[in-house]
């Protein structure tokens, strides 16, 4: 899962690639902790992700829930198949779902 | 939904909650094995989970909290105290008379679920949310479509997806049975610093419309069932609920039992009525009797054909009886899990400490007879706790291990099987049974008594010399039940006891009420049947033999000298004794004897009928049988009639055509007589 951090003008962009499942969700987790210490609204880019299990479905909801709480924004470029997977697991509220 | 499923699920949680009580002692021995925490967890999980599944949400409900328990248990956050032990094990009862007023029996204390919720809250020092097994009614029909809608609500255990579980494809899957409506709970789901990312912490609440069953959900989740919370609840076909059934009997849950031989026997066995298997077992007795006759007639007629068939029947019915005879043969654990509850909740009652140790467990007996032998033995046990076995203070007195031992063996013997209880107890004062047997008039003062004879009073109706009546036993009804008992099933009862050292109760049984190997034997015109467990061998026994033996009753064969009852003697017939007589070797208990017959015919497929009351007490013979020719012969029991006659030759000074001063014995050998149909002289009267 290569991944990245940008620091922008206006907020942090996290970009993931390739297969974000269980095998990386150590990384993951220790990654959104990261962008979320800038305490800056959050956007994330998951284009170039093919494939997304539930550990990280988990990670970016509970990160999201902790930027809301913060007062952070958390919005994402997510593609359809994994704002509908993210919808298939019953999720109703997810990073990119509502834009 | 139909009664025939509700059964099944009583049948089954009945079994479960033996499994569990039976985890449950298991772990009061051994208060640290995981292994007996994962099956007692194992038993209310699948008894929760089916309970739901079945509409039996109040059990449903109680056994989640005790599932709770041992979870926390399981996960080390809880000690298996005696406490928890113990209130498990209440709680298990109650779960019992949940089932019962399911079924109708009777009524369960609701305050009495409350009460023992609470204590366990208590334990377990968490305050457990009212359950949730089932946390969306079930509440849509059938619409006419064939479809259906289930409830399910899945929470993955926190190791599912170390185990490679993924959980999105188990949804995926669900969502293909038909049309999924879904709702994640993310409630558990802890601040993003502390949570474990190899973690599931969510769980989902479904509504699914399929036309499948609930077999086709439950295969969904058959991998993970044993490590989820799962429920499906909902519009029940009962075609899908028989097959689900099933379906949990190989579920991995099950299988994880495996080291459990019941429970292996569970997933590979049928259920079949007792009364049907004892129809066939009736009908296979028919079979031998006809089988017989067969013999008779195709040996009279000499023809060769009709020989070669009969012995090809023989055979067969000799496998075909054998067959259905197994299936019957239970091994004695099956009731051994009523027998350490029993001494564990008398331990707690009586305030004493005792253990059972058990040997011979597997022994297997019919099933008439293991049922039949239950009571009795729990009576015998609750005697031995009550009256036998002392208080730690008076045994460590009197120079004993505080904790007192009672011992449960079983083993085959020929065509019997003997158990044996025995406690290092404070044992029977034999002169206060004699006094007391004195008292009440069963013998007199003069009576000159074998230590067994003196004993075999206490099972005399209302006798008893316990001082006190106390709540458990020593009403002095009792041991004249568990004599009735046994003697019908045929068995015999002996008593043994050091006074100060302990009781030993050796109860003797046949191993099955209904067909026997036999040896025919031949007494002037009489037959009579040995069982052919007990034979050893036939030898000749020449006037030369008797001979040398100068009057005695002692045969040689082969250097080994063998002490002989002529049965003609003992029964008193008057027959001539024909030139050369044989001699039937036989294996008892108190070595080899021989008996001396006129003529041995040969092996007898031996049906049982039994005698009737009047000849209850007869005890040399187990029962009778019909010949092929449609006569009747006494089937012997060697064991009895050798101890018979050596107590008659020890009691009478070697005379033993002497007065006997057993006058049930004399009347037993009449009885022998008139069934005989000899007129002869009545034994010393």
């Amino acid at each position: 899962m290569p991944a990245t951090i940008e620091q922008q003008a206006d907020h942090t962009l996290i970009r993931l690639e390739g297969e974000c499942t269980l095998a990386s969700a150590a990384d993951l987790k220790t990654l959104l902790l990261e962008a979320l210490a800038f305490g800056e609204d959050l956007r994330l880019d998951l284009r170039s992700v093919q494939e997304m299990d539930i550990t990280a479905l988990q990670l970016l909801w509970a990160a999201e829930r902790e930027a809301n709480r913060a007062g952070s924004k958390f919005a994402g470029a997510v593609p359809d198949a994994i704002v509908s997977a993210a919808r298939e697991a019953g999720f109703d509220q997810f990073p990119g779902m509502n834009g | 939904m139909v009664d025939k499923y509700k059964q099944a699920f009583q049948e089954e949680a009945r079994e479960l909650l033996a499994e569990l009580e039976s985890a449950l002692l298991s772990l009061d021995e051994r208060r640290d094995d995981p292994e007996i925490v994962g099956r007692a967890f194992r038993a209310l999980h699948t008894i929760k989970g089916s309970g739901a599944m079945f509409g039996f949400d109040d059990i449903a409900g109680f056994a989640h909290n005790l599932e709770t328990a041992f979870d926390q248990l399981r996960n080390g956050q809880l000690e298996a105290t005696s406490d928890l032990i113990n209130l498990t094990l209440a709680a298990g009862d109650q779960i019992k008379t949940m089932l019962d007023q399911a079924a109708g029996n009777g009524t369960a204390d609701a305050a009495r679920s409350v009460s023992i919720l609470a204590e366990l809250r208590q334990l377990t020092g968490v305050p457990h949310p009212p359950h949730s097994t089932t946390p969306i009614s079930p509440v849509i029909q059938d619409d006419g479509n064939g479809l259906g809608t289930w409830h399910i609500h899945f929470r993955p255990g926190p190791d599912l997806l170390l185990n490679g579980t993924n959980p999105l494809l188990l949804l995926r899957e669900l969502r293909e049975l038909g049309n999924l409506r879904i709702a994640v709970d993310t409630g558990a789901v802890p601040p993003l610093g502390e949570l474990d990312p190899t973690h599931c912490y969510l769980a989902w609440d479904m509504t699914l419309t399929t036309s499948a069953g609930a077999e086709a959900i439950k295969d969904i989740f058959i991998f993970v069932e044993d490590d989820c919370e799962l429920t499906i609840a909902g519009a029940v076909e009962e075609r899908t609920v028989s097959e689900a059934l099933v379906e949990r009997r190989k579920s991995p849950d099950r299988r994880q039992t495996d080291t459990d031989n019941t429970a292996a026997a569970a997933t590979s066995s049928i259920r079949v009525a007792a009364d049907k298997l004892d129809q066939l077992i009736n009908l296979v007795g028919e079979l031998v009797t006809v089988q017989a006759r067969l013999s008779e007639v195709a040996g009279r007629r000499d023809d060769p054909d009709i020989l070669e068939i009969s012995e090809s029947v023989d055979r067969l019915t000799s496998a075909l009886r054998e067959n259905s005879m197994s299936i019957r043969m239970l091994p004695l654990k099956t009731n051994l899990q009523r027998f350490r509850r029993l001494v564990h909740d008398l331990s707690i009652e009586l305030h004493k400490e005792v253990e059972l140790t058990v040997e011979g467990a597997d022994t297997e007996l019919d099933k008439t007879v293991l049922d039949q032998l239950s009571d009795p033995l729990v009576h015998l046990i609750r005697n031995s706790m009550d009256h036998g076995i002392e208080t730690p203070e008076i045994r460590r007195a009197a120079g004993k291990s505080p904790s007192g031992t009672i011992h449960l063996s079983a083993r085959h013997s020929g065509a019997n099987v003997v158990i044996r209880l025995s406690d290092d107890g404070r044992g029977l004062d034999l002169e206060a049974v004699r006094a007391r047997a004195i008292e009440r008039g069963l013998t007199d003062a003069s009576a000159r008594l074998t230590e067994a004879e003196i004993f075999s009073f206490i099972m005399e109706a209302g006798f008893s010399t316990a001082r006190e009546v106390t709540e458990v036993s020593g009403r002095g009804v009792g041991m004249d039940v568990v004599r009735r008992s046994i003697e019908a099933l045929r068995g015999s009862i002996d008593i043994a006891s050091k006074p100060g050292a302990g009781l030993t109760i050796t109860l003797r049984l046949p191993l099955t009420l209904a067909i026997i190997d036999g040896l025919l034997v031949r007494v002037g015109d009489a037959h009579f049947v040995l069982p052919l467990a007990n034979s050893l061998e036939c030898v000749e026994l020449t006037a030369e033999d008797i001979r040398d033996a100068h009057g005695k009753h002692i045969a040689n064969v082969r250097g080994e000298i063998i002490p002989y009852i002529r049965l003609s003697e003992y029964f008193r017939m008057e027959t001539a004794r024909p030139d050369r007589e044989q001699i039937m070797i036989v294996e008892t208990e108190h070595g080899h004897y021989g008996f001396v017959v006129d003529q041995v015919l040969g092996d007898h497929q031996t049906v049982i009928k039994n005698l009737g009351r009047l000849y209850r007490n007869v005890q040399v013979v187990s029962g009778a049988t019909i010949l092929g020719n449609g006569t009747v012969a006494l089937i012997l029991d060697p064991h009895r009639l050798v101890q018979n006659a050596v107590q008659t030759l020890s009691q009478n000074n070697r005379a033993p055509r002497e007065h006997s001063s057993d006058g049930r014995r004399a009347r037993r050998n009449k009885i022998v007589e008139s069934v005989s149909k000899k007129e002869t002289r009545i034994d010393g009267s």
